[in-house]
């Protein structure tokens, strides 16, 4: 491989790149070249079998690849001029390049063929041009103006298209001062050359912001930038779309103040400066518009206003007051706020504020589980020990109480010994008396007995003596009517039968006279 | 990943124990420790999802597509 023509290829593919303003690989990759310089390509034919050139980048770059492929490598010739001005070149040997053919100086070309060629080596003019807007047309899908030079009066036609057009927010009118960025192009049916604009930008400070006042009015007038319209920010995003530049500081200051929570960033590179980033940023959200993110965050170093075009950019503030999801932007700035930063849900003032922001509600349950955990804890510590002294005084009282009970039952088992004992002793005494009281009743009894007796003893004297049959025996007798025993002469009658009782035997006789005994 | 779901839940949950603990006049030993339990599993999880976590950086391969300036 010629690594001295590699050498160049890059750093013609750099150059190109820079002067886009695009990023290399969308010049030409690393791939492409590498495979340029190993086959050794020297027609556009071959360039046509290189992976990644098509006839779109032919028709670009063919010419300018072709050049340093077929140039001979010269001591300290590492570096060529490219583009305009190439007095290396030989126009006929690029053409024949180009064509693929080694002698075009007989050769004839067709008109076709010819402006092929000359449009070819004409887009090698892509550059800025300023000038006064004088005329415009609008015709299907192409803006057309012309553009004058204010000094000489020259003049050139200009093209857009209307996509274009619309992306630049630039409204073209008669007597305004733009800066276009394009190239020229013959127009094959009429063959007359036209510039080809992609961008379109006011020229002046007081113009850009006029222009930005007039669409901040308009926007705020359709409510873009209300408050109701705003998506409320959730806590703990995770997975973020990140749009900014790879190489401004603000890339560096969203990562460096994220914190470390696990955030999973998707990075899209862009343009942010200028009109020209337009294109890059609306790509940029619309790529992230059906994308697995909890939010889109933009951001940018601050800039002058002029630098900050793409964020005061009609288009793209439309594209992020649709988008889906959350907009959280932070556009540096030295006046005026970015659009964008008026219409995204969350704008902070700077790419560091937009970090911060983001990590905050992270921060915040940081604070919040370390807080919880002492309140629990702490809670639950402080219940424990109360439940531990109220335990405690329980148990005091279970053993105060217990104490009580105990020494009561000393107390009334004290008592009860002793009743019982003293029922003992009664017991005792009582038998004792018992036995007392039985002897005492006996001795009664036989004295009872005894008295008893000689009573009887006495009374049976006392019937023997009174015995009627005795007083018969001694000579007693008793007399009886038929009715009674007679005691008085009143109670006979004169010639009254009797019975007359004796001893051994009975007298039946009669009452022959009675007399009554004198009186004493 | 839907720790973050989880962390949220989790936070109002835990704040929601030390509500808990807050409201009661005296802490039933048996209940507060029900939830002190729960609590110590919540603040884990919490825990885990705030410990550091380095975040993860993926910059998009954009195709090579010249169209969009051209739209």
């Amino acid at each position: 491989m010629d690594v001295v023509k590699l050498q160049k290829l890059r750093q013609w593919r750099d150059n190109q790149a820079k002067k886009e303003g695009v990023d290399t690989y969308r010049v030409l990759n690393n791939q492409s070249l590498d495979e340029i310089a190993e086959k050794n390509v020297k027609t556009g034919e071959e360039l046509l079998l290189v992976k990644g050139i098509k006839e779109k980048k032919l028709a670009k770059y063919g010419r300018e690849i072709l050049t340093i492929m077929n140039t001979e490598n010269t001591n300290g010739d590492s570096n060529i001029p490219f583009g305009l001005i190439n007095e290396n070149t030989n126009t006929n040997r690029v053409l024949s390049e180009v064509v693929g053919q080694t002698n075009v100086t007989d050769k004839v070309f067709s008109v076709s063929v010819f402006l092929d060629l000359v449009n070819t080596g004409l887009r090698t003019f892509e550059v800025k041009i300023k000038g006064e807007v004088t005329s415009m047309d609008e015709r299907g899908n192409v803006y057309y103006f012309n553009l004058k030079d204010k000094t000489d009066g020259s003049s050139i036609s200009c093209l857009i298209w209307k996509n274009n057009y619309r992306l630049s927010g630039v409204e073209l009118k008669e007597g305004i001062e733009v800066t276009i960025h394009g190239f020229p192009n013959v127009y094959k049916p009429s063959g007359r050359l036209s510039f080809q604009a992609d961008t379109i930008e006011l020229v002046g400070e007081g113009a850009l912001k006029q222009q930005y006042e007039e669409l901040k009015n308009k926007l705020e007038k359709e409510g873009l930038f209300s408050p109701e319209r705003k998506k409320p920010i959730p806590m703990f995003l995770e997975k973020i779309g990140l749009i900014t530049s790879r190489q401004g500081e603000a890339i560096f200051d969203v990562r460096n103040n994220l914190g470390k929570f696990g955030f999973q960033i998707k990075f899209f590179d862009s343009r942010v400066e200028g009109v020209q980033a337009v294109p890059s940023l609306l790509q940029a959200v619309r790529y992230f518009k059906d994308k697995d993110i909890d939010a889109l965050v933009l951001v940018r170093g601050g800039g002058s206003l002029e630098s900050l075009l793409s964020f005061n950019n009609e288009a793209l503030v439309r594209e992020i007051a649709n988008f889906p999801k959350p907009v959280v932007s932070g556009i540096g700035h030295e006046q005026d706020v970015s659009l964008v930063d008026l219409v995204a849900d969350r704008s902070c003032s700077t790419p560091t504020g937009v970090a911060k922001f983001l990590s905050y509600s992270w921060e915040q349950a940081l604070a919040r589980v370390l807080l919880g955990e002492k309140q629990i804890f702490g809670s639950f510590r402080r219940a424990l020990l109360l439940s531990n002294n109220s335990l405690e005084k329980v148990s005091g009282l279970i053993k105060d109480n217990f104490r009580l009970l105990l020494s009561s039952f000393r107390d009334l088992s004290y008592r009860l010994k002793t009743n019982l004992s003293n029922l003992g002793h009664f017991l005792t005494t009582s038998r004792d008396h018992l036995k007392r009281s039985g002897v005492y009743l006996l001795g009664i009894l036989s004295k009872m007995t005894n008295q008893t007796n000689l009573r009887l003893e006495t009374l049976e004297k006392a019937i023997l003596l009174n015995d009627p049959a005795r007083q018969l025996k001694l000579g007693y007798s008793l007399l009886y009517t038929k009715e009674q025993l007679v005691r008085s002469i009143n109670d006979v009658s004169q010639g009254e039968e009797i019975t007359v009782q004796l001893q051994d035997g009975k007298l039946f006789s009669k009452v022959v006279s009675k007399k009554a005994n004198s009186k004493i | 990943m839907t720790s973050k779901n989880n962390l949220n839940e989790s936070l109002k949950e835990l704040t929601e124990i030390v509500h808990w603990f807050d409201e009661q006049k005296e802490v039933d030993i048996e209940a507060g420790l029900d939830k002190v339990k729960e609590g110590a599993v919540l603040i884990k999880s919490c825990r885990q999802r705030l410990q550091v976590i380095e975040n993860e950086f993926e910059e998009i391969q954009k195709q090579i597509d010249d169209s969009v300036g051209d739209l």
